[in-house]
C-alpha cells in the first residue's frame, strides 16, 4: 500500500514547521471538528494536482478513437496546525469548444462539521456540505495552470 | 478464492513462509519498494506474535492477497515509520484500533488489472472487507493505515466510512496519506 518500509520523505506537500495554530484539538477518531462559519474563515492553499494514470494513458486498442474528457485530482489544505486537508476529483470536459473543469463526487477530508448546537453534522452531511464549499471556492484555475505546468 | 487469517503460529503449516515470498515477490519485485528482504521473503520488525494476517489462496493454492494487521497497542509500521501522516496527533495507541498494513491484492500468475468501477466486485475489495472482519472479530472498533492517496478513492467506493487524518506526504514520489477507518 505504501511505497517503502521507511519514510523517505520528498516534502513536496509540507505544511510549514511552525504553521499558526488552528485551534483546533484532532478528536480521537481523528477528525477536526468545526462548524461551517470556522471552516471559511481558513485559508486553504493548493498542494498538488494531478492527472489520474488511468485516464492519461491513451485508448489501446481502439483505433481513432480519443478521450474526450481528462480526470484528475487536487489537494488543498490549509496552512495551520493541525491542517485542515481537503482533496477532490475533477473532470475536465470540454464543451462548445470550452474547457471545464468540474468537480466530481464528494469532497474527502479530515473535516467533521458541527450544526449551530456542535452537534456533528455526520459523515454524509459533511461530505455534502464540503461539496457546496469546494464548489464556492476559486479553485479551477489554479488546477489547471498547475496541471499545465506539471504535464505540458 | 478463499480467505486464511490468524497470527503466523495459528496459520496452516507452510503458509506464514508462503506468504513472506508472496510480499517478497509484490512489494519488492513487483513494486519495487525498498523493503528489508531474507532471501526471498519480505518480512519486517513488526512482523511479531501480536500481527495478524490475512491471506488469499487461489483454488489453484496460489497467494492472490494479504494483509496484515496490528494492535496499536503494541509498535506498529505507522507511529514508528511515518509519523509525519498523521498531522501533528499523537500516534493512536489503544487495544481496539488496529493498523491495516501490506495490504495488497494481486495475482501475480495473471496480473489482471482492476478498474477504478469494477473495484467494488474485485479480490481486492473481498480482501479489504474480509481484514475489516477480522480485525473487528479481535476486537478492532477502528482501523488506521498509511497508504497511496489513490486507494483512498477505492476505499471510498466500496462505501467504508473512512476519513483521512491530514493532508498527504509524498514519498518517493508517490503522495500518500493516514487514513482512519471505522468498523
Amino acid at each position: 500500500m505504501l511505497p517503502t518500509g521507511k519514510s523517505t520523505v520528498a516534502e513536496v506537500i509540507r505544511i510549514p514547521q511552525g504553521a499558526p495554530s488552528l485551534g483546533i484539538v484532532p478528536s480521537g477518531d481523528g477528525y477536526l471538528r468545526l462548524t461551517q462559519v470556522q471552516l471559511r474563515t481558513v485559508p486553504l492553499v493548493h498542494l498538488i494536482s494531478g492527472v489520474d494514470a488511468e485516464a492519461a494513458d491513451p485508448i489501446s486498442g481502439s483505433v481513432g478513437a480519443s478521450k474526450s474528457s481528462i480526470a484528475g485530482y487536487t489537494e488543498w489544505a490549509s496552512l495551520t496546525s493541525p491542517a485542515l486537508s481537503l482533496g477532490w476529483d475533477w473532470l475536465l470536459e470540454g464543451r462548445d469548444s470550452e474547457l471545464r473543469y468540474l468537480r466530481v463526487d464528494e469532497p474527502r477530508s479530515n473535516i467533521m462539521l458541527l450544526d449551530i448546537h456542535h452537534r456533528d453534522l455526520g459523515p454524509m452531511q459533511t461530505s455534502v456540505a464540503l461539496a457546496l464549499f469546494v464548489d464556492e471556492l476559486a479553485w479551477e484555475q489554479t488546477v489547471a495552470e498547475y496541471v499545465r505546468r506539471r504535464y505540458g | 478464492m478463499r480467505v486464511i487469517s490468524g497470527a503466523a503460529a495459528r496459520l496452516p503449516p507452510g503458509l506464514y513462509q508462503r506468504l513472506a515470498h508472496y510480499r517478497y515477490q509484490v512489494f519488492v519485485e513487483h513494486l519495487g519498494w525498498q523493503l528489508p528482504a531474507q532471501g526471498e521473503a519480505e518480512t519486517d520488525p513488526f512482523d511479531g506474535p501480536e500481527a495478524v494476517y490475512v491471506v488469499a489462496e487461489e483454488p489453484n493454492g496460489e497467494l492472490s492477497g494479504c494483509a496484515r494487521l496490528l494492535p496499536t497497542s503494541s509498535p506498529y509500521l505507522l507511529s514508528r515509520n511515518f509519523p509525519e501522516v498523521l498531522n501533528g496527533a499523537p500516534a493512536p495507541c489503544d487495544s481496539t484500533i488496529w493498523e491495516l498494513s501490506r495490504f495488497c491484492a494481486v495475482q501475480l500468475s495473471s496480473r489482471k488489472h482492476t478498474s477504478l468501477s469494477d473495484f467494488p466486485n474485485s479480490s481486492a475489495a473481498m480482501l479489504m472487507r474480509a481484514a475489516m472482519s477480522c480485525a473487528a472479530d479481535y476486537g478492532a472498533r477502528r482501523l488506521v493505515t498509511v497508504t497511496a492517496l489513490a486507494m483512498e478513492r477505492l476505499i471510498r467506493r466500496l462505501g467504508i466510512h473512512s476519513h483521512r487524518m491530514g493532508p498527504p506526504c509524498v514519498v518517493n514520489g508517490e503522495p500518500i496519506y493516514g487514513c482512519w477507518i471505522e468498523l
